[in-house]
């Protein structure tokens, strides 16, 4: 049984018309490893590169992969536990819910980038 | 193995009988499923020709059997049973088999202990199949089809000899004349009819690689040739898959397989398995099909659902079945349909150019 991670990358593959070869070659990695990462129910070990190189090839959000492959970055691992423990209320929540805290949690990120680029006079012509 | 070193390595700079002189040792080679050991090396004769040398490998296991005897029995008579088919195909003028060019055996100075090596020598090649597909990018169609034509070929002229190849698999197909013309090789795990090897009892005699399901779960065909030939069809067939996906049909199959019926774990009878198998089977297909250039694609697809139907007694071209009073893995139709294939490609190509 192909895991979903697998059947998304066919799938997408296919309806781009890439061959396995082609894409194999494009990522860097052998036509038989991308056989098995599309195929097998065990997934072969996919490097966070390796996902994030095939999500770039075939147009594809890379952190969907990475949570298909059932990676956590290791950039974005839990540091304290503080993390750990939003993480555990996030999940907890229904999926609307997650979508309009992430949206949110979004712009507040976004606006503290641009207060920081403020103070930092990032873009400041004078 | 102890570290010491054994006649079998120690050829290099050697002259030989009919103007042989050995002239380099290749790398190691790993332990094949031939089950006899062996040490490459090149050999050139006296009027240029140049060949693979294959010194044999009888003593290097020796000090570890308990039973030096009867662990040496086995090794021998392998080797003489591939030694006596490579000279049947010769014999025979098989084209698309590799035969010997000479063999015999030379005896190293100055090594204690036995100190004559058996060797044969065959063609050089210039690779294995392997090699063109790691090559290319995508597959040259052409070239693919051609090889297959080859493939099919020398299994049937095998067949015709009452011998069957068994271990078909790309490492076993070796390329000459500018890697554009194939030709079947090791005939180490053969079975031919009327004989026992070594080998002969072993439900599996080839690569589990690539092995049919039924010889997988252990569900031998009752006749000679649904086993032998049988075999020999399916992997045909593999080689297709191997050819436009690098990987064969078995473990194509064996990923759609939910691991409780894989044939590592599953327990009951390979009829309680065929359909959960044959399932397994239909997606691999469609998959490798997906590789298939679109004008080859209904002709590709029908000939490897044919050739590797898991079900042995339907395996092979429906119009040679036994009840039309046909031999069921005849591959004369297959060796008909790869060749007008390879000449609609290379026809295509020379149009291209």
């Amino acid at each position: 049984m192909p895991s979903k991670l697998g059947n998304l990358i066919r799938r997408t593959r296919r309806a781009q018309s890439l061959s396995l070869r082609e894409l194999a070659r494009r990522i860097g990695k052998s036509s038989a490893y991308l056989v098995s990462l599309e195929l097998s129910e065990d997934l072969p070990g996919a490097a966070e590169e390796t996902l994030a190189a095939l999500a770039s090839e075939l147009g594809l959000d890379p952190d969907v992969l990475l949570a298909l492959a059932g990676k956590t970055p290791e950039r974005f691992a839990p540091r304290s536990a503080t993390d750990i423990a939003l993480y555990r209320l996030i999940r907890e929540l229904p999926s609307a819910r997650k979508e309009e805290l992430k949206a949110q949690l979004e712009r507040e990120v976004r606006s503290g980038q641009r207060g920081s680029r403020r103070r930092k006079g990032v873009g400041d012509d004078r | 193995m102890s570290n010491r070193t054994y006649p079998h390595e120690l050829l290099e700079g050697m002259s030989l009988k009919n103007g042989w002189r050995v002239v380099q040792r290749l790398a190691k080679p790993e332990a094949g499923t031939g089950g006899t050991f062996s040490f490459g090396y090149i050999a050139e004769r006296s009027d240029g020709q140049r060949g693979y040398l294959k010194a044999l490998d009888f003593f290097s296991r020796l000090p570890e059997a308990d039973d030096p005897a009867r662990a040496l029995e086995p090794l021998l008579k392998a080797f003489n049973f591939e030694r006596d088919l490579l000279a049947r195909c010769r014999a025979n003028r098989l084209s698309r088999v590799v035969t010997p060019l000479d063999d015999g055996a030379v005896t190293i100075p100055n090594v204690p202990g036995p100190s004559t090596v058996q060797y044969i020598i065959f063609e050089l090649a210039e690779g294995d199949v392997r090699t063109q597909m790691a090559r290319a990018d995508e597959l040259d169609v052409a070239w693919g089809l051609r090889s297959l034509h080859q493939m099919a070929v020398g299994l049937e002229q095998l067949h015709s000899i009452n011998v069957a190849h068994q271990d078909l698999k790309p490492s076993n197909v070796l390329l000459f004349d500018d890697l554009k013309s194939s030709k079947l090789a090791d005939l180490g795990r053969a079975a031919a009819k009327g004989e026992e090897p070594p080998h002969y009892h072993l439900p599996v005699a080839g690569d589990c690689g690539y092995a049919p399901p039924e010889l997988l779960y252990a569900a031998e065909p009752r006749s000679w040739e649904a086993k032998r030939f049988g075999c020999d069809a399916y992997l045909l067939g593999s080689m297709i898959a191997s050819l436009f996906t690098t990987v064969a049909m078995t473990p194509l199959i064996m990923m759609g397989l939910a691991s409780r019926f894989h044939w590592r774990k599953w327990a009951g009878s390979y009829e309680e398995v065929l359909p959960y198998v044959r399932a397994a089977f239909a997606d691999a297909v469609s998959y490798v099909a997906d590789e298939f250039p679109t004008d080859f694609k209904p002709d590709l697809t029908e000939a490897l659902q044919q050739l590797c139907e898991p079900d042995p007694s339907l395996r092979g071209h429906p119009k040679d079945r036994p009840l039309r009073g046909g031999n069921s893995y005849s591959l004369q139709r297959y060796v008909s349909k790869f060749n007008l294939l390879a000449t609609m490609a290379e026809f295509r190509f020379v149009r291209r150019k």
